[in-house]
């Protein structure tokens, strides 16, 4: 048969995609959802969630899934994580389609000789992909047949349409054609639940009835879909090199590289007016391996400066062990790859507040439960945070605080003046983690004021980071 | 006063959707905690003065009244405490809660603050709250502005009368509120006062305000978190709790002791009790209000009787001489008054002559103990003679009464509407309004609310509510998956939380027809509202509380009943030019008493629901009393020992005795068995040797809530009297042992209603077209659903039709000697205003093709579609079945946006043949989905074939006692009484199955029993002509996977 067409599905992509940076959450209930106030909606959930569907409220889902780790949609960050799909898939085929997150379209015209034959081409397209992702494959003349056949395949497998697709088709429901729910829902009442259905009436009393979009829809449920793949652009990519005189293994020579190569890389055309959100470093080690950071930014680098200082922030942060991220040997050269180019016209300061609150994402917490965002929070660090690699606002720190019948009298080694104010919290009972504290507005030695608060359930001393 | 403070601002639950503690419970911590007084101030009302007066006077406090109101100055506005020093500043206050309602709108009362000057005497005012302007603008650090704001209320109420309030609740913000609050009353020259200002009572209750806060902002907690207090710390405090938090405030505690002492002289129940005045009526020169009544009443009785014969002057004297010791002759006036602005609407309306006399044919009808009155009938407040019944005066009026008398009308729906509005008129909306109720939180609503606020899945939510079967949340922990819920986050808080929030008031509503009528301004003593139907208003008290007051409530009830007959009586005089007069008819036909008699009453008030039915069979009433009993008898208060089972028995022959002769009197009518409220009366007088006020005092002692105490105490005056009259004391025990605290009719009552169900089975009887037409068009009346009618109609074999786009009215109509048309507004998303557009539109003509239809009806699409499914397009000559004319509306209807002037009717696109046809079970379906029936079939004809050895109601018949069936229908009502078993009827396409449930039985099948379709296996039980079939084992019917018309009524 005629598979002109390939469709590589990737379902539950929000939560595939979300697990592909969170290993570590692999296993657990997952949920995915909309914004960070107001009715937050489930958009995407791991099987381990049980019950939970898209399009329920979260307050819903958790209700059927109380131990769900929750997270707030990242749509740059499944734009780029599709655009890498995409990517993927440009090396090896060279006409890709991207419909949607998950949904590629290939044209595979005289693919097949390339590699080997059918299944040769099936096993190259799937390897494309990570795994992990287990994408379908679907294979047939058209772009919603092989949609169909994709849906039809086994998670990390292909499908190709049989030989007779509108035959194939007929039993698929309407809901599968691309028309919107009112149309779908008034042919159900009809009784026109099939796509065959669809198929057996006149193409002129379905043009009739449901206007231009009729005939193209008594096509496509024939099996007919002649809409070509129509490729995507490739990502932007823009690379620069620079060798060093000899061997570098101090960090201000390693930071004057990648300054340099900051400055380099901005002067390029494609940069005017948008930032950079995907970069990697990367270096020959004297005498011999390589070194490679990778960072993906969660603000767009607008400006050379920008650029290096984020990612020498990066690299000069410590891990686990105290230890920066710069190689343990000299590097003889350096390069710097960026990628995942965005528009930044019209970026402002009067829009701080708003952008901030739209990136805004949960983190999580020692326990591996993420803070609630919640921007009507009485609790200050709960009303939003910036992602994980800026802090939450008014973030909290333990403290040791020493007190004399319930009254702080030192906060670590400043011993308290004067107590200015004291409240009470105790809010948010209907949360999983409610909020029971007492605060205290202390002037400790020195004159310098804080705001300590004891967790009433747990006893234990925190500082408020305002 | 010996404590340092005193609590002026607790919020009891009467300040809806936020306070959370009864005004009971408020009192009894206050006593806890030793204040000598305690001052409530709800938010925007009154409703629960009294009753917190009340229960301060049982504790021995002292009640401070006031109120919280949102006060508007310029664009902002934010709530402002008031609290009455004495009649004057209690008048004041009144007048501001009914002027924030009525002109700050409805459901959002906001008081201008041009109305606090001329309404400030008598009133202190405490301005601080930490939502009000004064916080605000002390928060934002505009001074000048706060000093300008309390200067300003100063000089309106005075400085000795304005407090700045200092709150300290351990909120972030306090603390420097108070300080600056503190310094700003010093600037000014004004005192502060400490309060706590509460929502609850006990700190427990914290979570239940918040989630009262969720319910009425409609939302999720998580929604309006904003909006939720910061912490727990709102409940009342006790004394050195404040004195501790305020201790650098000495003087804002003692004000409180001050202000209390102020207040102290102002009892608000003796005030208002002083300010209200029953209307007086208008008389004529020459007459005072008892000789114009006993003058109405002669010539009355001399045209009802053609003379005072030697019984009614009997009668008449005895009722005059009552009237005259009671001062009670304004009182009858007043309603006779009320009456004759019903018969001007009645005959506005079209109906009566203005010729016949007003007792002759009154526009409404009485019902309650009232009817025993001759007055009352020769006056046009009743229907029934009390003479031709022997009715007793006692239950109504006794020479010992002490209250004033109650008299209930009903009247036909629309002349109820207008005369509420024309006694308004009359009176002055400040000196007519309707009673106020305060509905509460069962258990669905608790669960619904608290599901909601909790932000628990709603269709979850919705399961569990409708699971339920009675008012209780009580019964939550015993319902299937209870365990599995209560584990789940959000569900255990909900458990926790519904008991406390049962019972809740969750607002003011309406009356079902209590007037209070009043010479005085009512806004002078009880604050106003409107009610949500333009025109009328609400007083902010229910009915107890107006008894407390000693205000007269005048019923006006509606009754559908009344609207059908009157209906019916002109559909009759438009077909055939004869108009019924129902007060004539032939009350002694035997075949309307035959149709009674076989419990051939569906739709015949009173006496149509399935327990009835079941009784007036084995009664098979011969006369109107017999009917005025069996009526009586299907009353809970009747059946709670047996004494429907043991009345029916006695009726047949079986031996029976009295307990003790003296119950002869009393009892002789119905066999030994108290069947009436007014035979509870007349024993406690006869046996207990009660005077009839007592008695009637004893009878009300049952039905008090928490009156056991008081029912002991009864008990043993009854049996002491009873003792004293010779009763031994076992018989005087068994008497007293009758009496049950659930309800009865009054005598007069039942008479009244059989007198309504009499003329409804004597129209179905004679007039069966009319009656079903009025029958569908007054819907609905509570009982019976559409489908079940119309299976009921087809049975006595009229034709229901479809609603025809061309023959169709608004409403149903008759057509010939035997069809029903259905109207067009029976169609689903076809309302009045639609219906008028077709109407219009076919006023050029009628509709000659389905292609006319789209041209010139004017309706939206969804309209059109849902008249062709429910079969109104099937008479057009284009339309060859219902699945092509929708398919030709689709593909013809044009927009409003494109329809012009040119639209032409064209001929639309035709139907493909295959989805042209719709089957008959598609057909049903959509007809029951457009019009709640099928016309001219029942849902049962689709599943019949799958229902192999299931007998129908009509083989049922042949059936034996002992048989073991399977029946199978729609579940069309369910009913508790009582008795130990559940009644189920089920409906199918021949008629009717009664099904009794035990309740055991019942709680193993409720879920399936639940379902719409049902089958049913049990044993047939055949009593005194009656037949049931006794559930054992249930299924539901595959069917109902696609049926989604209205199922069952339950009983609730």
């Amino acid at each position: 048969m005629d598979t002109a067409v390939g469709c590589l599905l990737v379902t539950h992509f929000p939560v595939k995609a979300e697990l592909a940076r969170r290993p570590d959450l692999a296993g657990r209930a997952l949920i995915v959802a909309t914004g960070d106030s107001g009715r937050r909606l489930v958009v995407d959930a791991s099987p381990e969630a049980g019950e939970v569907r898209a399009g329920q409220t979260l307050t819903e889902a958790l209700s059927r899934c109380a131990e769900a780790v929750v997270l707030a949609v990242d749509d740059q960050y499944l734009s780029s994580f599709n655009d890498d799909l995409t990517l993927s898939l440009f090396q090896v085929v060279d006409r890709v389609e991207p419909d949607g997150y998950g949904r590629f379209y290939l044209d595979l015209t005289g693919m097949a000789s390339m590699y080997g034959g059918a299944s040769g081409l099936e096993a190259v397209i799937l390897s494309a992909v990570d795994a992990s992702l287990q994408p379908r494959l679907g294979l047939a003349s058209g772009k919603l047949p092989a949609y169909c056949a994709a849906a039809s395949a086994e998670p990390g497998k292909g499908f190709t349409a049989p030989g007779n697709v509108a035959r194939w088709l007929a039993t698929w429901p309407v809901s599968w054609l691309p028309l919107g729910p009112d149309a779908t829902a008034r042919l159900r009442g009809f009784g026109i639940a099939t796509m065959g259905n669809v198929a057996a009436m006149p193409a002129h009393i379905l043009a009739d009835f449901l206007g231009a979009v009729g005939y193209r829809t008594w096509k496509l449920a024939q099996g007919i879909d002649d809409d070509p793949v129509v490729p995507a652009a490739l990502p932007e990519v823009l690379h620069e090199r620079m060798e060093f005189p000899f061997p570098v293994d101090t960090v201000s020579g390693w930071e004057a590289g990648v300054r340099l190569l900051s400055e380099r890389i901005w002067k390029a055309p494609g940069l005017q007016g948008r930032g950079i959100t995907e970069v990697s470093i990367e270096g020959e080690l004297s005498p011999n391996g390589v070194w490679q950071f990778d960072r993906r930014l969660r603000t767009p680098a607008g400006s050379s400066d920008s650029l290096a200082s984020t990612i020498l922030a990066g690299l000069n942060a410590q891990d686990n062990r105290g230890q920066g991220r710069w190689p343990d040997a000299a590097l003889t050269d350096l390069s710097l790859t960026v990628s995942g180019l965005v528009h930044m016209a019209g970026r402002q300061m009067g829009l701080w507040l708003s952008e901030r609150r739209g990136v805004a994402v949960p983190t999580i917490d020692g326990v591996g439960r993420p803070v609630a965002l919640a921007l009507g929070s009485p609790l200050p660090e709960r009303r939003w945070a910036l992602g994980s690699e800026l802090t939450p606002l008014g973030r909290v720190a333990a403290v040791a605080v020493s007190e004399v019948q319930n009254v702080p009298r030192a906060v670590e080694s400043h011993s308290v003046r004067k107590v200015v104010d004291l409240w009470e919290v105790d809010t948010e009972w209907w949360m999983p983690e409610p909020a029971r504290r007492r605060y205290w507005r202390l002037v400790v030695n020195g004159g310098k004021l804080l705001t300590v608060y004891r967790d009433l359930a747990t006893g234990e001393w925190y500082q408020q980071g305002y | 006063m010996s404590t340092g403070f005193i609590e002026l601002r607790a919020h009891s639950w009467y300040s809806f959707g936020a306070g959370a503690s009864s005004p009971a419970e408020l009192v009894e911590r206050a006593g806890c905690y030793g204040y000598p007084a305690l001052g409530v101030t709800d938010t925007n009302n009154l409703c629960g003065a009294l009753d917190f007066v009340q229960e301060c006077h049982s504790a021995g406090m002292q009640a401070i009244l006031g109120a919280d109101l949102t006060v508007r100055e310029g664009d902002r506005s934010g709530p402002v405490t008031f609290i009455a020093e004495n009649g004057a500043g209690y008048s004041n206050l009144c007048r501001l809660i009914s002027l924030a309602h009525v002109t700050g709108g409805r459901t959002t009362p906001v008081l201008d603050v041009r109305f606090l000057e001329p309404h400030a005497e008598g009133l202190i005012v405490l301005l601080g709250d930490p939502d009000g302007l004064l916080a605000e603008d002390i928060a934002a650090g505009r001074w000048s502005v706060a000093e300008e704001g309390a200067r300003r209320y100063a000089g309106w109420f005075g400085a000795g009368s304005v407090f700045l309030e200092l709150q300290q609740h351990l909120a972030h913000g306090d603390t420097a509120r108070n300080e600056r609050m503190s310094q700003l009353a010093e600037r000014c020259g004004l005192g502060s006062v400490a309060t706590s200002a509460p929502w609850y009572h006990d700190a427990s209750r914290a979570r239940l305000h918040d989630s009262l806060t969720a319910m009425r902002l409609n939302s999720s907690l998580s929604e309006i978190r904003n909006s939720l207090k910061v912490n727990g710390n709102y409940d009342l405090q006790a004394r050195n709790v404040m004195e501790r938090r305020f201790r650098k405030y000495p003087e804002a505690l003692a004000n409180t002791l001050t202000l209390a002492e102020r207040c102290s002289d102002f009892g608000a129940l003796d005030f208002v009790t002083s300010s209200y005045r029953f209307p007086e009526a208008p008389t004529p020169p020459g007459y005072d209000a008892q000789s114009w009544l006993e003058r109405l009443c002669e010539e009355s009785a001399a045209r009802r009787y053609g003379g005072v014969d030697r019984q009614v002057r009997e009668r008449l004297d005895e009722e005059f001489g009552l009237i005259r010791k009671h001062g009670l002759a304004g009182f009858f006036l007043v309603y006779h008054r009320v009456v004759e602005l019903a018969r001007e609407v009645m005959l506005e309306l079209g109906w009566g002559h203005q010729e016949t006399p007003l007792e002759w044919l009154p526009p409404g009808r009485g019902r309650g103990s009232s009817v025993s009155m001759l007055v009352g009938y020769l006056i046009g407040l009743s229907h029934v003679d009390p003479l031709d019944y022997g009715l007793a005066l006692d239950r109504f009026l006794s020479s010992e009464s002490t209250s004033m008398p109650d008299i209930d009308l009903d009247f036909p729906r629309d002349i109820r509407e207008r005369l509420i509005l024309r006694i308004i008129e009359e009176w002055g909306w400040d000196h007519a309004v309707l009673t106020g109720m305060f509905p509460t939180y069962k258990a669905r609503g608790v669960v619904r609310g608290l599901g909601k606020a909790l932000g628990l899945p709603p269709d979850e939510v919705g399961a569990l509510a409708r699971r339920l079967d009675s008012n209780s949340v009580s019964e939550l922990p015993h319902l299937p998956g209870y365990g599995e819920l209560v584990k789940r986050p959000g569900w255990n808080r909900l458990f926790a939380l519904a008991d406390s929030l049962q019972g809740f008031p969750k607002g003011v509503a309406q009356h079902p027809g209590g007037m209070l009528l009043s010479s005085t301004a009512l806004t002078d003593f009880m604050p106003v509202q409107p009610a949500a139907i333009a025109g009328r208003y609400i007083g902010q008290w229910d009915k107890e509380t107006v008894d407390d007051a000693g205000m007269v409530k005048i019923d006006l009830l509606a009754l559908g009943a009344l609207s059908q007959l009157q209906q019916a009586v002109r559909l009759v005089r438009n077909r055939t030019g004869i108009e019924p007069d129902l007060s004539r008819i032939d009350y002694r036909e035997q075949d309307v008493f035959d149709d009674l008699g076989r419990g051939d009453t569906v739709g015949v008030f009173q006496v149509e629901s399935a327990a009835q039915m079941q009784t007036i069979v084995r009664m098979h009433p011969q006369d109107i009393y017999e009917l005025a009993l069996e009526i009586a008898a299907v009353r809970p208060g009747v059946g709670a020992h047996d004494g429907v089972a043991e009345f029916l028995r006695r009726r047949k022959g079986c031996d029976w005795d009295y307990a003790h002769p003296l119950e002869q009197g009393a009892l002789e009518r119905s066999m030994g068995v108290i069947m009436f409220q007014d035979q509870v009366v007349q024993l406690g007088m006869d046996v207990g040797g009660f005077t009839a006020a007592d008695a009637d005092r004893m009878r009300r002692a049952f039905g008090r809530r928490n009156g056991a105490t008081l029912v002991a105490e009864y008990r043993q005056r009854f049996l002491q009297g009873a003792r004293e009259r010779g009763v031994p004391e076992k018989a005087a025990e068994a008497i007293f042992g009758k009496f049950n605290p659930h309800y009865m009719f009054p005598e007069g009552h039942a008479l009244a209603f059989a007198f309504t169900a009499y003329q409804m089975a004597w129209l179905r009887r004679h007039h069966p077209l009319e009656f079903y037409v009025a029958l569908f068009n007054e819907q609905p009346m509570g009982f019976w659903d559409l489908d079940t009618l119309k299976q009921d109609a087809r049975r006595i074999n009229l034709r229901v039709a479809h609603p025809d786009i061309n023959r169709s009215e608004l409403l149903c109509t008759a057509e010939g000697e035997r069809t029903l048309r259905l109207g067009l507004t029976l169609v689903k998303g076809v309302d009045r205003r639609l219906g008028e557009i077709l109407l219009r539109a076919r006023e050029a003509g009628q509709f000659r093709s389905l292609a006319d239809v789209l041209a010139r009806s004017g309706l939206p699409r969804q309209a059109l579609e849902n008249l062709a499914r429910a079969g109104a397009m099937d008479s057009l000559p284009d339309v060859a079945d219902r699945g092509s004319a929708l398919w030709q509306i689709g593909a013809g209807y044009v927009p409003d946006a494109r329809r012009g002037q040119l639209a032409l009717p064209m001929a639309v696109a035709e139907a493909p043949a295959a989805v042209a046809s719709k089957n008959r079970s598609m057909l049903m379906l959509d007809e029951y989905d457009m019009l709640g029936l099928c016309p001219d079939g029942h849902i049962m004809e689709l599943a019949r074939h799958e229902l192999k050895g299931v007998h129908s109601s009509d083989t049922l018949e042949g059936c034996h006692e002992g048989d073991v069936v399977r029946v199978a229908g729609r579940v069309v009502r369910r009913q508790r009484p009582l008795a130990r078993a559940v009644f189920l009827t089920l409906e199918d396409e021949f008629g009717l199955i009664p099904v009794a449930v035990w309740e055991h039985r019942w709680e193993m099948l409720k879920h399936v029993l639940r379902r719409p379709l049902v089958v049913i296996e049990g044993e047939v039980s055949r009593r005194d002509n009656t037949l049931n079939v006794v559930a054992e084992r249930a299924w539901p019917l595959r069917a109902d996977m696609e049926f989604h018309a209205s199922s069952g009524h339950d009983w609730r």
